[in-house]
């Protein structure tokens, strides 16, 4: 297996009023091909950024890249000018974001706006053709009533609809990597099975690579093969699903896993992490979760641990686990 | 006798027509339920988003009017409540909302937030304010200098600790918890939770805990009620709901929420299919007959009555018998 996508040291902070937000700092991860990666996290976290850093929708300012490479298809992303990358949105690298109440346009029919986004990449396409193309995709995302449904409008359609919708679109010009922000938030539970069923046979039908950000860990062991934890900007452990459940390493990690409520067993109470999030504006020195770590040993107050193996594919940022 | 009684209690919402679209049909919210909460118990109800469980809630403390149906308080009819009687239903009955960024006043202190209640209520002699302040605040793992900052002030989770410590205030028989976790991240939920749960241990008062997240309703509950589209599907024990669910409806709830480890279940094999009909127009007969894997004829046709099928476990279902 070939990487997809490869992201390195990739830094990036927002200029604001009140100072300097360090949203992202120092994020290594790579996609295979074919390969559902999960990034975890909570708000803050950084996760979104890391998102729209690889497709270019990091607004200039406030955002500044201060580092890092985004590797795709050989070609650094990061270098590319506005045309190039919008060339590529939409037709390599393809975007669900996670409220389709406000990412379709109320305006216009959902037909439409599918067509719209096949007609920005083969200005060729037209007529009958294109119609039955849009019509496929909605077959292929089980819309129900696809020739009626593409002369609906937005308020027309339920929550799962759009969330459909929105997956034809990115489909639609065959992307190598999709980018799914959170795809089922805002979605009911039966309605996300749904949804999450949908993304994992198109993802095995068409061979797409796909990055799966979710605060949920249920979604991330359901959909994943891989799994990148975030906290405060940096990605603090990476591993395989089944060993991030078995045999989490990091202390955020465990803390939590452990804060989960869970349908399959009895908890008198759960565990509790400690403290409160680190403010992105003024991040303490060292590693960010010392503050809150049980595990935290001296030289976690002056030196930020980076990611080393300490296993087979298992990555961990702690210097308690390293072991020295 | 129980702290809250309610009987076939209704809540239509009349559609306004508009200058377009004429008389409409109303919502049908809350359609025929009822349920009773116990001294000191936790009574989850839990149902997707359409389910009426919300207005329940809303219902359950006289803030919006009821269509038809019975409301009692310790015995005597809410609706009936004036003067005296009425201010003590309001002082004994409270709610802590789902989004803290919305339910605090942000021009009032946190002394004036929570100060508030003591005063309309007459709790403590003005000399004796401040110190049942500071020990509110404590209550709830606040600082006591925190009194004196703005809502803004706080992150979420705190925020939500100073909705809960305003609700504890007038030292009330019940909280409706209307999805007081949803807006918080996982390892604050966990924060939260364990407080509430510290909380009645030590005062004593019932929940009405509403919310979608099924794991949340079984680590909490004591007795759970299965919503969907304004009615009550299942009821009884939380361990017989979670372990030995009966409705349909129930078990595909249960089966289609992503399990936060490694299975080896297929989500894609749980799935309900279908979208939930509009409450304005349920489907005739079972309301889940739509979308029931095991309907029958008569489940189209005819309401299913309340069958008992455990120790104080219902179900409403024609085929209950079936699936013990």
């Amino acid at each position: 297996m070939s990487k997809i996508l490869s992201v390195n040291n990739l830094t990036v902070h927002f200029h604001t009023e009140a100072g300097i937000v360090r949203a992202l700092e120092d994020v290594s991860f790579s996609i295979e091909e074919g390969e559902v990666l999960g990034l975890v996290g909570e708000t803050g976290c950084g996760k979104s950024v890391t998102a729209l850093s690889v497709m270019g929708l990091v607004p200039v300012p406030p955002g500044k890249i201060l580092g890092g490479t985004v590797e795709f298809g050989g070609r650094n992303l990061l270098s590319l000018d506005s045309e190039e990358m919008r060339a590529m949105r939409g037709k390599d690298l393809a975007m669900i974001f996670q409220d389709p109440m406000s990412s379709l346009n109320p305006v216009f029919t959902a037909g439409f706006q599918v067509e719209e986004a096949i007609v920005a990449h083969e200005p060729g396409a037209s007529g009958k053709s294109l119609l039955s193309r849009v019509i496929g995709l909605f077959k292929k995302v089980n819309i129900s009533d696809p020739e009626q449904s593409v002369q609906k409008y937005p308020h027309m359609l339920s929550g799962g609809m759009k969330q459909r919708v929105m997956i034809a679109m990115g489909l639609s010009c065959g992307p190598k990597l999709i980018i799914a922000d959170e795809p089922t938030t805002a979605l009911d539970v039966s309605i996300q099975a749904q949804i999450l069923t949908l993304i994992r046979r198109l993802q095995r039908e068409g061979g797409s690579s796909v990055l799966l950000i979710s605060h949920d860990l249920g979604v991330i062991a359901a959909m994943a093969q891989r799994v990148a934890v975030m906290y405060a900007g940096s990605i603090v452990e990476c591993t395989s699903v089944g060993e991030l459940f078995e045999n989490p390493r990091h202390p955020y990690t465990k803390g939590l896993l452990g804060a989960i409520p869970r349908l399959d067993k009895d908890q008198t109470r759960l565990a509790v992490i400690p403290g409160t999030l680190p403010d992105l504006l003024n991040l303490p020195e060292g590693c960010k979760f010392r503050e809150r770590c049980p595990e935290a040993i001296p030289i976690c107050s002056s030196v930020s641990p980076r990611p080393q193996l300490i296993g087979p594919g298992h990555e961990v940022a702690c210097h308690a686990c390293f072991g020295n | 006798m129980p702290v809250l009684e309610i009987e076939n209690l209704v809540k239509h919402f009349s559609a306004g027509g508009g200058l377009f679209a004429g008389k409409k049909k109303p919502v049908r919210a809350v359609d025929g339920v009822s349920l009773t909460l116990d001294r000191g118990e936790t009574l989850g109800i839990v149902g997707e988003s359409g389910s009426g469980k919300s207005t329940l809630g809303l219902l359950s403390l006289g803030l919006i009017r009821k269509t038809s149906g019975k409301i009692l308080f310790l015995g005597s009819s809410v609706d009936e409540l004036q003067g005296a009687g009425l201010t003590l239903f309001r002082r004994k009955a409270q709610i802590v909302f789902q989004n803290p960024f919305a339910s605090l006043n942000p021009r009032m202190i946190i002394r004036d937030i929570i100060g508030r209640v003591l005063e309309i209520h007459g709790i403590v002699p003005p000399g004796e304010m401040d110190g049942r302040l500071k020990s509110l605040l404590g209550e709830v793992g606040l600082r006591e200098d925190h009194w004196s900052r703005y809502p803004h002030e706080f992150s979420g989770g705190q925020r939500q600790r100073i909705a809960i410590a305003r609700a504890l205030a007038s030292d009330p028989e019940f909280i409706i918890l209307d999805e007081p976790t949803s807006a918080l991240d996982v390892s604050v939920q966990a924060q939260i939770l364990n407080l509430l749960r510290d909380l009645q241990e030590k005062r004593g008062h019932a929940y009405m805990f509403i919310s979608h997240n099924l794991a949340v309703i079984r680590h909490i509950s004591s007795r759970v009620a299965v919503m969907y589209l304004g009615r009550i599907m299942e009821e009884g024990p939380r361990n017989s709901i979670f372990s030995h669910p009966v409705h349909p409806y129930t078990r595909a709830l249960l089966a289609s929420v992503p399990k936060p480890f490694v299975t080896n279940e297929d989500i894609e094999d749980k799935v309900i299919a279908g979208d939930i009909p509009s409450p304005s127009n349920p489907p005739p007969g079972c309301r889940f007959s739509t979308r029931c894997p095991f309907c029958i004829p008569v489940c189209r046709e005819r309401e299913p009555e309340r069958k008992e099928v455990g120790p104080k476990h219902s179900v409403v279902c024609h085929r209950a018998e079936e699936w013990v």
